[in-house]
């Protein structure tokens, strides 16, 4: 019995007829399912991907009631998030390539500026959907497991490089990112990375490649963790940032995965893809998180530029809490959970014994640097630095921050990796004990009764107080000047990217217009004028507009019900 | 918890050393070498100034000589005492937590020579972290693995060799040693990340920066000594330590007193140089 995509679906309907918050309380309850049927067998990998949608979209169910004004796009959640479970669940090739498709088509409804939205379709279409149709011409039969070999997962690891942000196909994630609602990019950060992932990962276990494509994932994996980490450096806008740091962060998981392919069956291998899936749970909570916190800067302050934001801790201490809790965590502080997935994967890259892997995991050690020197410059320009005005964000936006956050300690103390023992490398909960009692140790040693005083202008009397503070584009200019061979390298590679991109969308419409011109027009178009002609004994044209849209989205939810259930 | 109070009891010893040998280089009487004691102790006794609502600024130095003190029970002294991890890489973020929350404390405030500290301070771990990380992958490809005792007790080979210079190079950048002091610059930015702390939050940043210092050099000593210590007893082992890291500590000393402050662009791009060269040199050794 599947409640679950009904659930949704019944979620999608009554946000269509206008219930918003009633749709996505039902979605979020829905969410809960999941991750309660995900928890029952963790080893299972469908099972943990599906505990990263669970607890993503439920954040995101949660902050949207909220957040959203928009009653199309609270309607249109719960059926994207349904069809990132169907890529999930299926064994069926055409359920599977169906959902992607349908999560690929839903993501682009959300994209707010219709350029970048084109891009991004265009460029998930040339290398997502051709992949995938080739690979279901490969198959030789319907179901996914009757696949093998290395050209099939090659297919996959395109697709799923394009989804994720992998280097080089990551050109169009910045802009998207930016362009999306913050909490549609919550969910694309948090879950639809991941079921990129999932595709690799289960391409792997189902085709059983050469060991060698995994030197080539992890490679790949190397170079986006650092040219991904090291452009968010530059960024001073806070949804280009974040966006940035999941092309980096999802190098991480690659680099793992990689060293897991490469490996297996040694326990450095099964340690390698433990901590890469770790770091995938892990980077869907923290990030997640992070940019429902950019969500509430827009939401609070109308912007998410960091120069004009500042001080907001005293006026959003929730909001400024649980984006510490978040930040520390995607820096891989102790006892936070991005510090338990790097270590796994430090300790299985540097003893993996191969030079390749060991320089691979030592770029893998510096660019966490660049994320923690990301992550002050974020945390510090927003949060610190004075006091400003503001007010706090609404109840369930800060639980729908706070979920992720709290979590995120929570998996610290308490790591979820199957198979792997994490505390025989560090015990966080020691950790954190002997911290604690260091530090009440030392505050009891030395209480201190502080006198309220005003910080020093450092003789800058003529200046206004406000400006007595480093803005965000600011920060590490130096260090960007030393490394600029390596931006201009990249933004080579990216406009060379572009181009191509830019050529085969030409030759796609082109393609398409003709399509459009004769078997549109001849097969298509009748049917849509027989279903509009039904509706025009109303009136009200936006009553018949409505009208259409229920009764063609009720067809919908009813097919994807009817395939998934089966 | 014998490395904690060790740590607590020793490092302003070190640091009144080290005052003395650099007053004797520039030709000064110097302060007695218990000074340090002497100032913590002031310091730990004078009201501090508070001058931000943000309790950030209050609980970054208990958290940061925390995690100071929580490093250096990783670390052997003597024979590995319990501790909540043996891996080198759980040692170095730990330590890193330190600055972490130096630079937390820093911005929570209002000044904009306190920001610049802390930004400076980034930018030194941002460049020194590639540095150490390659250190490691030496250090850890001839022990064979991350684990504190293994790489400290693993026979000596060209890559392991050349992996203790360059964590013998990134140690001294991290512990803020002159040159590489450009965080809290005493005297360009009034103290820099200090710059707004006083009295008793000031005593324990202070503190929690020499017990940083003693850990780093601490691990320089035990990586010199320890293998060749191997079956002696551990009371032995700690005074050599002892002996040995406060040499080290000599040395840092009189560099010290011999060198200038670099700036901040400086220090980048040298340390961008000695990556490019602990790489080559991490592909020389490697196939020696």
């Amino acid at each position: 019995m599947e409640v679950v995509p009904y659930l949704l679906a019944l979620a999608s309907l009554v946000g269509f007829m206008g219930f918003a918050r009633v749709g996505l309380g039902v979605a979020s309850i829905s969410s809960l399912i999941m991750i309660g049927l995900a928890v029952r067998n963790l080893s299972s990998v469908e099972n943990y991907f599906l505990l990263i949608l669970g607890i993503s979209s439920l954040a995101v169910f949660v902050y949207s009631m909220a957040y959203t004004k928009d009653k199309l796009q609270s309607a249109l959640l719960p059926l994207f998030v349904l069809s990132m479970y169907g890529v999930l669940v299926s064994e069926n090739i055409l359920l599977f390539v169906f959902s992607w498709e349908l999560m690929t088509l839903l993501s682009y409804l959300f994209i707010r500026d219709r350029d970048v939205g084109a891009k991004y379709f265009i460029t998930m279409h040339i290398f997502t959907t051709i992949p995938l149709l080739l690979l279901i011409a490969l198959a030789p039969t319907l179901s996914l497991s009757s696949l093998r070999g290395n050209l099939p997962f090659l297919l996959v690891m395109i697709a799923a490089m394009a989804k994720s942000g992998i280097v080089p196909l990551h050109f169009w994630v910045a802009e998207t990112y930016d362009s999306a609602p913050s909490n549609v990019s919550s969910l694309f950060a948090g879950a639809m990375e991941k079921v990129a992932l999932f595709a690799l990962v289960k391409a792997y276990l189902t085709f059983n490649p050469s060991r060698e494509l995994g030197l080539v994932v992890a490679i790949l994996g190397t170079l986006s963790l650092t040219i991904g980490t090291l452009f968010a450096l530059k960024q001073k806008n806070a949804k280009r940032l974040l966006a940035y740091h999941s092309i980096g962060q999802m190098g991480y998981m690659w680099l793992g995965i990689g060293i897991g392919i490469y490996l297996i069956p040694s326990k450095v291998g099964y340690l390698a893809l433990a901590a890469g899936l770790f770091h995938a749970l892990n980077h869907s909570l923290f990030k997640g998180s992070l940019f429902l916190t950019a969500g509430a800067f827009e939401y609070s302050k109308g912007t998410v530029d960091l120069d004009k934001l500042g001080g907001l801790f005293k006026a959003m201490p929730y909001t400024g809490t649980f984006a510490l809790l978040s930040s520390l965590a995607i820096s891989g502080v102790p006892p936070f959970n991005g510090f338990l997935s790097k270590l796994l994967l430090y300790e299985a890259g540097y003893s993996s014994g191969d030079p390749v892997l060991q320089l691979a995991t030592a770029f893998a050690f510096f660019i966490s640097a660049a994320t923690l020197a990301s992550f002050i410059k974020f945390y510090s320009s927003a949060f610190l630095g004075g006091e400003s005005e503001g007010s706090e964000v609404p109840v369930s936006m800060v639980v729908g921050q706070g979920i992720p956050s709290i979590l995120c300690l929570l998996l610290g103390l308490f790591p979820l990796t199957p198979g792997v023992n994490p505390y025989s490398y560090f015990s966080s909960p020691m950790f954190l004990l002997m911290l604690a009692v260091l530090a009440v140790g030392v505050l009891v040693a030395v209480p201190f009764n502080g006198v309220e005083a005003k910080p020093w202008n450092c003789g800058a009397s003529g200046f206004p107080e406000e400006r007595f503070r480093l803005k965000a584009s600011s920060y590490y200019h130096q260090y960007e000047e030393k490394i600029g061979a390596l931006y201009s390298l990249s933004s080579y590679l990216r406009r060379a990217g572009s181009a191509l991109v830019d050529a085969m969308a030409s030759a796609y419409w082109w393609i398409s217009k003709y399509f459009e011109e004769y078997i549109d027009e001849a097969i298509i178009m009748p049917v849509v004028r027989f279903l509009t002609s039904l509706t025009i004994v109303l009136r009200d044209f936006s009553v018949a507009m409505e009208v259409t849209m229920v009764l063609s989205m009720i067809i919908l939810a009813g097919v994807i019900v009817l395939l998934v259930g089966w | 918890m014998l490395g904690v109070a060790l740590s607590l009891l020793i490092s302003p010893l070190f640091d009144g050393i080290a005052r003395k040998i650099k007053a004797r280089v520039q030709f000064r009487v110097g302060p007695p070498i218990v000074q340090t004691y002497y100032d913590i102790a002031k310091l730990l006794s004078l009201q501090p100034r508070i001058p931000t609502k943000n309790k950030l600024f209050v609980v970054a130095p208990y958290l940061a000589l925390a995690s100071a003190l929580a490093s250096v029970s990783i670390l052997p002294f003597g024979k590995f005492w319990v501790s909540f991890s043996w891996d080198v890489v759980a040692f170095i973020y730990v330590l890193a937590m330190v600055s972490v929350f130096f630079m937390l404390g820093a911005f929570s405030v209002r000044s904009a020579f306190s920001h610049i500290g802390a930004h400076r301070e980034m930018m030194l771990i941002l460049s020194t972290e590639p540095i150490l990380a390659v250190a490691l992958a030496m250090l850890s490809a001839s022990a064979g693995s991350l684990k504190m005792s293994d790489i400290l007790s693993s026979p000596l080979s060209p890559l392991s060799l050349l992996g203790v210079l360059f964590l013998l190079y990134s140690a001294y950048v991290e512990g803020s040693f002159v040159p590489f002091d450009v965080a809290e610059a005493e005297t360009e930015i009034a103290g820099g990340i200090f710059v707004e702390y006083s009295g008793k939050l000031l005593g324990i940043s202070l503190y929690a920066l020499l017990i940083k210092r003693f850990a780093l050099t601490w691990l320089l000593a035990s990586i010199l000594t320890y293998r060749f210590l191997l079956g002696v007893s551990w009371p032995i082992v700690l005074l050599v330590q002892f002996v040995v890291s406060a040499v080290i500590y000599s040395v840092f000393a009189l560099i010290e007193a011999t060198s200038a402050r670099l700036r901040i662009d400086q220090i980048v791009s040298m340390n961008v140089r000695v990556f490019f060269l602990a790489i080559i040199a991490f592909i020389v050794g490697w196939f020696a």
